[in-house]
């Protein structure tokens, strides 16, 4: 069906350029409820996505469908404008491909923007994503019941604790794109998602949960003897814990808690946001503003070549070859992470799909940052409900889940209540652990000490 | 359209507007039907093996714009056509699901699973997974029948041109509303989900039409940038995507507003919820935390608390698939059980929870129609469909006029349920102060809402009658999205706010 579709693009005459990319994958999942299974599944797809691109006369000002901006912006191409369709086919197209794409290259020629250049083939570094033990469907199955044996015996290790539910999804996908300007790569890789769910008991009625979503390329990458081990201890800390008590002061945020609030850095830090006049700092400037820094500043790198990351990739869905950029050094903006549409548009270098959040460590311990010697109170947050940071205001806010009260007569757990505040203030004082924690798309500190969020718990 | 739902872009022919519409699903339906007689077959033979078997076929389709300054995409709409065949092995529910849904494929599939659940069950020495009761699952009574979302303005009847002139033109008309505005964006979709349910018992084929639209206004102070939203959507027509001035006159007055807005004082407050608000409560407390396959894993409180107050008398929450036009509305669930309403809650009683397939057999109990899936590659899991409180007798006037020092809370943006714990949070877009009875003109953003969910419940002291639907996407954890509505009338409560 690939070559068909091609064959379908290269000779119809409204297409002035396309993109396909051709997904196919094949996926175990497990279902259990304690110590029963409640499904086991496999599911097999594939799909192609399709982007057509279709060149015609810039319309009169004011017409249908025209919008402020999309005057011809490439030299030589004066008056011309760049209509572009998103197709994604599936098997049951196969015998309609030609409707299909007509339809595509109709739409495409209904919408105007400024024209950009596809990406042209380039040498594509070697990112290492797949786990040879989940490529073939019997090993996936296998390393399905591995996975629950050892998950069953690494809770019934645990004090006070019992499973409730878990499920496990191995995919394994394999990823081949071609575009007019010749690029034609494939790459394949493996995913591993697993939700956690343990309850820890009193002894009586009274029960509490402790739910984690863990998440990588290897099912090595989801360390589930520690993550057991934390998400009992968690589910236990969860039974005694109270209410936060209300006020501003310190806070800790760590782990799940805390990588969130990094996506607004990058949000900011995009060629998107910035052609959308919705980025809040420039190539070159402060990203805390007129703001006194009195903590580290913050240095983040955009990283699709890490090894296994969750976001690495050798080749973006344009066909830009994986790359590690450098976006905020000591509080400023280096450059901004920009497809290949973006990068044009904005007159900037095209990085690609950001890839993985790699966020600089600091040069004090998780131990000393959730030092309160001072005397006052401090608040170490390890879990929210729906981490919920606005990428536009910088805003955020959030039940806890599950944090500590850190006082020098000891740590009690805490939940309920929430912490709120600005990323963009908090960071102008901040300080960063560091010790390296790596999880999912994320590789950075293991936890934030700021030196002044809100919480509102009991009053 | 042809027998897959699939949409296309130039006008449909023939009879104009609703007949016309009725006419092309009652032939979908027929071609349906005629594709898919065969799995009648299928699922007898599978059930020469196991227990129980079913199939389900489904597939969307639709239209994507999205519209902002410079730039503008249309897309089809993430189109999905496959089947899920499911075998019960006496013990649990194991399935295949597969994008090749021709006849000899999908014998092939059932082939596979019968035999999958076969050998499992001779290596087991019995049904799999020993250690689990048998499970006798009831097909339910019989039922033929083709059901299809009545539409009154047929969103296939409008050429893509058509849509983009008037949802370009509609986004211009954000764009002009104040010199401060930046940006304004339009995203509209339509979309048609058809699925194809069999089982011993039943042969149902569905036709579902769904249409959204959120605009956006983005303003600035040269400073900050601050936004307001008006999300529309539905299963019907275009009738539900209707924008007045008003509309964007409200959204212009609160992107300014929330310019010079502050954070709210963390503390405990009398609030007044608006019907987005109201909706994710209702959500969030009593949807989520009723979902049967909650009860099967401990991780529900609700469980225990069937035929007990867990809320003041003016509470009574629903979950209603049948609701005409909304998001969350269907005829059938993704395992065949026929819509019906469910109530949740009444007068503060909690009384029954949503259930699933499976979880309602493990637990012995009624099924009400809330198996559904993300898609056909993904498991059915006890959804939601339509929640939302009940109207009370008030005014929304009544409601305001009673705040003597609160906030009303605008525009619910997401919200996180606690089912074990009875936690919640609702993050809300802002708040209104409220002296008297009278707005101050103070506008707290953003607010976070949390709370123990029969705190919450029992506080409410007064309810409105003025209820509102509204259309969202809910995850079952951080996956499994699917649409549904949730809403409410103003609702006069105590909470938590940060």
């Amino acid at each position: 069906m690939f070559d068909q579709i091609v064959a379908a693009l290269e000779q119809h005459p409204g297409v002035s350029d396309w993109t396909v990319s051709h997904r196919r994958s094949r996926s175990v999942q497990l279902y259990l409820i304690g110590r029963e299974t409640e499904s086991l599944r496999d599911v097999a797809s594939e799909e192609f996505d399709v982007e057509v691109c279709n060149d015609h006369p810039a319309p009169a000002a004011g017409a249908a469908g025209t919008s402020p901006g999309t005057a011809p912006a490439t030299p030589g191409v004066e008056g011309t404008v760049r209509g572009v369709a998103g197709l994604k086919l599936v098997p049951a197209d196969a015998g309609r491909l030609a409707q299909r794409l007509d339809d595509a290259v109709l739409m495409a020629q209904l919408v105007h923007n400024p024209p950009y250049a596809l990406a042209a083939p380039a040498t594509y570094p070697e990112v290492p994503l797949a786990d040879p033990e989940l490529v073939s469907a019997q090993g996936a199955a296998r390393a399905g019941q591995d996975f629950a044996g050892q998950l069953w015996e690494l809770v019934e290790r645990e004090a006070g604790v019992r499973l409730s539910a878990s499920e496990l999804f191995l995919t394994y996908s394999e990823v081949e794109l071609r575009n007019s300007r010749g690029i034609r790569v494939a790459s394949a890789g493996t995913r591993v998602l697993s939700e956690l769910v343990l309850l820890a008991g009193d002894g009586g009625a009274e029960e509490a949960e402790h739910f984690r979503q863990l998440q990588g390329r290897r099912l090595a990458d989801l360390h589930l003897p520690a993550a057991v081990a934390e998400a009992a201890q968690a589910a236990r800390d969860t039974l005694r814990a109270r209410a936060p008590r209300t006020g501003t002061g310190p806070i800790v945020l760590s782990g799940d808690a805390l990588i969130p609030l990094f996506e607004a850095f990058t949000y900011q830090a995009s060629a998107a946001a910035a052609y959308m006049k919705l980025a809040r700092f420039e190539v070159g400037e402060s990203i805390y503003g007129q703001r006194d820094v009195t903590g580290e500043r913050l240095t983040l790198r955009a990283n699709a070549l890490r090894p296994f990351g969750l976001a690495s990739h050798c080749c973006d869905g344009d066909g830009l070859p994986g790359q590690d950029t450098l976006l905020i050094e000591d509080g400023v903006l280096r450059a901004r992470h920009a497809t290949q549409r973006y990068a044009q548009y904005l007159g900037i270098p095209a990085t690609g799909a950001p890839g993985n959040t790699e966020v600089a460590t600091g040069g004090t311990s998780l131990d000393d940052l959730l030092n309160a010697a001072d005397g006052a109170a401090l608040y170490h947050v390890v879990g929210f409900s729906a981490p919920d940071v606005d990428p536009i205001t910088g805003d955020f806010g959030s039940e806890i889940r599950l944090g500590y009260e850190i006082t020098p007569q000891g740590r009690r757990p805490i939940k309920g209540g929430s912490v709120g505040g600005n990323v963009f203030e908090a960071f102008a004082d901040a300080r960063f652990a560091r010790e390296l924690l790596e999880r999912g798309e994320y590789a950075g500190p293991a936890g934030v000490r700021f030196a002044a969020l809100r919480v509102s718990g009991d009053d | 359209m042809t027998e897959t739902g699939e949409v296309s872009l130039r006008p449909s022919g023939g009879a104009s507007g609703a007949a016309a519409r009725h006419a092309a699903d009652a032939a979908l339906a027929a071609e349906l039907r005629e594709r898919y007689g065969f799995l009648r077959q299928v699922v007898a033979d599978m059930e020469r093996s196991v227990p129980y078997a079913a199939a389900l076929v489904s597939g969307v389709d639709g239209l994507r714009l999205n519209l902002r300054d410079g730039e503008q995409q249309a897309s089809r709409r993430d189109p999905q056509h496959g089947i899920v065949l499911t075998a019960s092995n006496g013990s649990f529910l194991e399935e295949v699901a597969t994008d090749a849904t021709d006849p000899a494929a999908v014998r092939r599939a059932a082939h596979d699973l019968v035999e999958g659940v076969r050998s499992r069950r001779s290596a087991a020495g019995g049904p799999a997974d020993g250690g689990a009761s048998p499970l006798g699952i009831d097909p339910g009574p019989p039922l033929e029948g083709d059901f299809a979302t009545p539409v009154q303005i047929d969103p296939l009847q409008e050429t893509l041109a058509q849509k983009l002139a008037r949802y370009e033109a509609l986004r211009q008309r954000v764009r002009a509303l104040d010199r401060r505005v930046v940006q304004g964006t339009a995203r509209y979709s339509d979309g048609v989900e058809t699925k194809v349910f069999v089982n011993r018992a039943k042969f149902v084929t569905e036709v579902l039409h769904r249409v959204s639209l959120n605009l956006t206004v983005f303003v600035s102070d040269g400073q900050q940038r601050r936004y307001d939203w008006l999300s529309l959507g539905g299963t019907g027509g275009l009738e539900r995507l209707a924008v007045g001035d008003e509309d964007l006159e409200r959204m212009r007055d609160t992107a300014v507003a929330l310019l010079s807005a502050r954070p709210v004082p963390p503390g405990t407050y009398d609030v007044v919820t608006d019907p987005s608000v109201s909706g994710v409560l209702a959500h969030e407390a009593f949807g989520h935390g009723v979902e049967t396959d909650m009860f099967l894993k401990d991780r529900a409180r609700g469980a225990a608390y069937i035929g007990r107050q867990v809320g003041s008398e003016h509470v009574t929450i629903m979950d209603d698939p049948t609701v005409p036009g909304g998001y969350g509305s269907y005829f059938v669930d993704d395992e065949g059980q026929p819509a019906t309403p469910t109530c949740i809650i009444k007068n503060g009683v909690l009384q029954q929870g949503l259930s699933d397939l499976f979880s309602a057999t493990r637990l012995g109990i009624t099924r009400s129609a809330n198996g559904r899936r993300e898609s056909f590659a993904r498991k059915a899991y006890a959804r939601m469909s339509n929640t939302f409180f009940a109207p009370g007798a008030y005014t929304r006037e009544q409601v305001l006029e009673s705040l003597e020092d609160g906030l009303l809370l605008v525009q619910a943006s997401s919200g996180m349920e606690d089912p074990k714990g009875w936690g919640i949070q609702v993050s809300t877009h802002y708040a209104r102060e409220y002296r008297g009875g009278r707005p101050t003109g103070v506008v707290y953003a953003p607010i976070s809402l949390t709370g123990y969910v029969p705190d919450v419940l029992h506080h409410v002291s007064m309810v409105a009658d003025d209820l509102e639907l509204h259309a969202g996407g809910c995850g079952k954890g951080w996956k499994e999205y699917i649409p549904v509505g949730d809403g409410g009338p103003h609702l006069r409560t105590r909470v938590r706010l940060g």
